[in-house]
This record gives structure tokens, sequence and C-alpha cells, in this order.
């Protein structure tokens, strides 16, 4: 993996990344069903018309707008006023900037994925905010860098900022609670 | 989601638990006479199904440059929906007779041992408890602890209301309080089937009247 270059808070560093999973710390667990003679089964969607059974791989996503499929290109526009967007770079291609930050505005980062930055050498406490994007994108994803006694990692995710709630309580929040998202039965992603 | 809260004082207060997540910031459009168009994604048969089942890459090549088959229009590109699961053998045909094992690995990828599958139960319907021990100030809690989800809570009621800006008061210089689930309230929380037990942490602010 290519060498990662930081600006924290002016001064430049250069690192390689090692993903960091929970599996790697916890161990993992996995699920095997198993059949008569202790044969491995696969897991199989049922068609709607209850003849085919789909395995991943059998089926790939194609686009709609209404009942009709199009094989016309797309665009990523901005959701709020339609505007083309210019597409983020990787961080591997423009060092990304970051800046010294508060214990309270690290703790607001909800984390997708951590890296640790393997020859980096920080001081332990020390928090630095920023943006991160593992590969070129349309939207930047908020990160953050954490100097450890074990070293430093990069902590890559969404800021998450709550907004204070009066006696009377804006019914759209709770309106606007989407739906967690399910793999069971029925849905593509469980295959 | 509800939750019900227990504070220190052991009152149980009803509060809903949201998501902060936001809108997205870009949206996916194709021009079409009437102007843009949020398309849909829509799965489509890519190829017969169960046509390469259990064969090596290899072998379906062979398979392709032996038979040349001719693309099925009747089949390749249907729209498909999922109705029900099944398992499978070797030979394509469901099993109806079948159980389910959960093997654990160590961090170094050795097995540690096999098991019956339980999936994990929710533990949420039961008041959550405010925790006595296990409290962090913001610099620990950044160096302890990865925070993979973030919700707000929110009242219900005038009580919940008053429970809660009272809570939030309290706890404000405090930085993380730990929450427990459980009847003894000493289990980490489960927020929902095959869910990861996690530590939870709550953090409280006021401002004037709100929370």
């Amino acid at each position: 993996m290519a060498a990662l270059r930081l600006n924290l808070n002016g001064k430049e560093i250069s690192s390689e990344l090692s993903k960091l999973t929970r599996a790697d710390i916890y161990g993992d667990s996995k699920t095997r069903v198993l059949g008569p003679n202790d044969e491995v089964l696969t897991k199989a969607g049922v068609s709607e018309n209850g003849r085919d059974y789909l395995t991943r791989g059998d089926f790939k996503h194609a686009l709609a707008i209404g009942e009709e499929f199009t094989l016309k290109p797309t665009q990523v526009v901005n959701a709020l006023d339609g505007r083309p967007v210019e597409q983020v770079p990787s961080s591997f291609a423009v060092a990304p900037k970051f800046e010294p930050a508060s214990a309270d505005e690290v703790a607001q980062l909800e984390v997708d994925v951590v890296y640790r930055l393997n020859d980096a050498q920080l001081e332990a406490g020390s928090r630095f905010i920023g943006t991160f994007n593992y590969r070129a994108g349309y939207e930047k994803k908020d990160a953050v860098i954490i100097g450890k006694a074990e070293g430093a990692f990069l902590l890559v995710g969404t800021l998450k900022k709550a907004s204070f709630v009066g006696m009377d309580v804006d019914s759209q929040l709770i309106a606007a609670e989407p739906a967690e998202e399910e793999t069971g039965d029925g849905d593509f992603g469980s295959l | 989601m509800y939750i019900k809260l227990t504070n220190s004082q052991k009152r149980t207060a009803d509060l809903y638990l949201i998501s902060l997540n936001q809108a997205k910031a870009t949206k996916v459009v194709v021009q079409t006479a009437d102007g843009p168009a949020e398309p849909e994604r829509k799965p489509v048969l890519g190829r017969k199904p169960g046509w390469s089942r259990g064969m090596e890459p290899e072998a379906i090549a062979a398979a392709l440059v032996k038979g040349d088959p001719e693309i099925d229009t009747a089949c390749i590109g249907r729209p498909v929906q999922v109705r029900s699961t099944v398992f499978l053998n070797s030979k394509s045909q469901p099993v109806t007779q079948f159980r389910v094992l959960e093997d654990k690995f160590l961090p170094d990828g050795t097995l540690k041992d096999t098991k019956p599958y339980r999936p994990t139960e929710p533990n949420i319907e039961l008041p959550i408890q405010v925790s006595a021990k296990g409290n962090q100030s913001p610099e620990d809690m950044v160096q302890k602890f990865v925070v993979h989800k973030i919700y707000q809570l929110i009242h219900t009621d005038s009580l919940s209301f008053d429970f809660i800006f009272a809570e939030c008061e309290k706890i404000q210089r405090m930085g993380f309080v730990r929450l427990a689930a459980g009847l003894k309230g000493n289990e980490p929380l489960v927020l929902r089937r095959e869910g990861l037990p996690c530590f939870a942490f709550l953090r409280g602010r006021i401002e004037g009247e709100t929370y």
C-alpha cells in the first residue's frame, strides 16, 4: 500500500496504513449451516415464481425509472440545488489537513473504519480532526487522528452533532427516523 | 426505538432513541425528457440461476467453451424478487434438516471453539440503568473507546422531559456515564436480535430550557 501523507497542524508526516478491525482485537465468529452427513449448505433466495433458487452472483442490479429500465449515463448532483458535484480526490492523491481538536469534538465521531498509522510518532493524548477519503468519492468523510501509547490511529466516519431539544420537540425529529437496515428473508443482502 | 431509562434514584422514564443520520448531500440522477430523475436500483437475473453453482472458475470457462450457450433473453435481465430463503445442498436441492454452528476464532485466526448457533436477543425491553461505575471523562473516552453508533435520547411526554432534563443537568460535568442493561444492571446493551453486545455511555448537556 502507498504511504499516506498527512498535514498535521502544518507539520507534514508520512505513514503506511493498516486496517484494524474488531476481529483483530477480539477475534471473530462465523456461522456454518450443515445438512445431513455434515454437508455444508448454501443459502439461497426463492424467487417470486417459486422455481428459481438464487445465490450470490445470480443477480445484478439495474437502474429503473418507474417501471422502465434505463442504460442512460448517470450523474451525481447536489441533493439541494441539483448542480453537478465535483469528485473529492483520494487522500492518497492530496494530503489531507488535520487540526488539533478537543476530546468533545472527537467524541462526536461515529466511526466506520480504524487504521493504524504504522510509521507516525505522535504524543500520547494528542488529537487531530479533519477529513479522509480512502478512495475518490462524492462526499468527504470525517476523520480524527489519535495519538496513544500503543501508536497513532486514524479513525474514519461521520461527525454526529446532536441539536438541543426543548419541551415542544419537533415531531419531524422522530418522523424522519429511518428504519434500521435489516437483512432477513426476502432481502438480497441476506444472501 | 423506545427505551426505558432508570437513573440512580431508581426513577424510570420512557424515552425515544433516534439515530443522528443526516440526509445525503448528493444524489444520482439520469437525464430524461421530463428533466433529471432519480433512478431506482432493481435486482435482475444476471445468469441462469444455479447454472454454475459449485463449479470452479476453470470448470465454468470449460463449460462455456464446450457448450457455447446463447444468452437466454427470456431469463437474463428479468426483474426478480426474493420471497423467502432456503438452504441448498451440493445438488442444488433444498434441505429441510439442517443445523447451524458458530465457529469462534481468536484474533490470530485460530479456531477457539464450535458451538450450536444461538442468536443474541435484545435486552432493551427491560429498563437500562445509569451505572455508578465506569464513568469516563471525554479525554479518557476518546483514548479508550471507539464509538460505533451515536443516538440521541428524546423525551416522549412532559414527565420524561423533566426526567431527561434533570439527568442531563446532573451529568453535564461528569463526562460520559456508563449505561448497563439486564435485571442486575451489569450487562452490555444489545439493541436488536443478532446484535453485538455493546458498551454504552450517556452524555448530557443543557442550554437554557433545552437539553
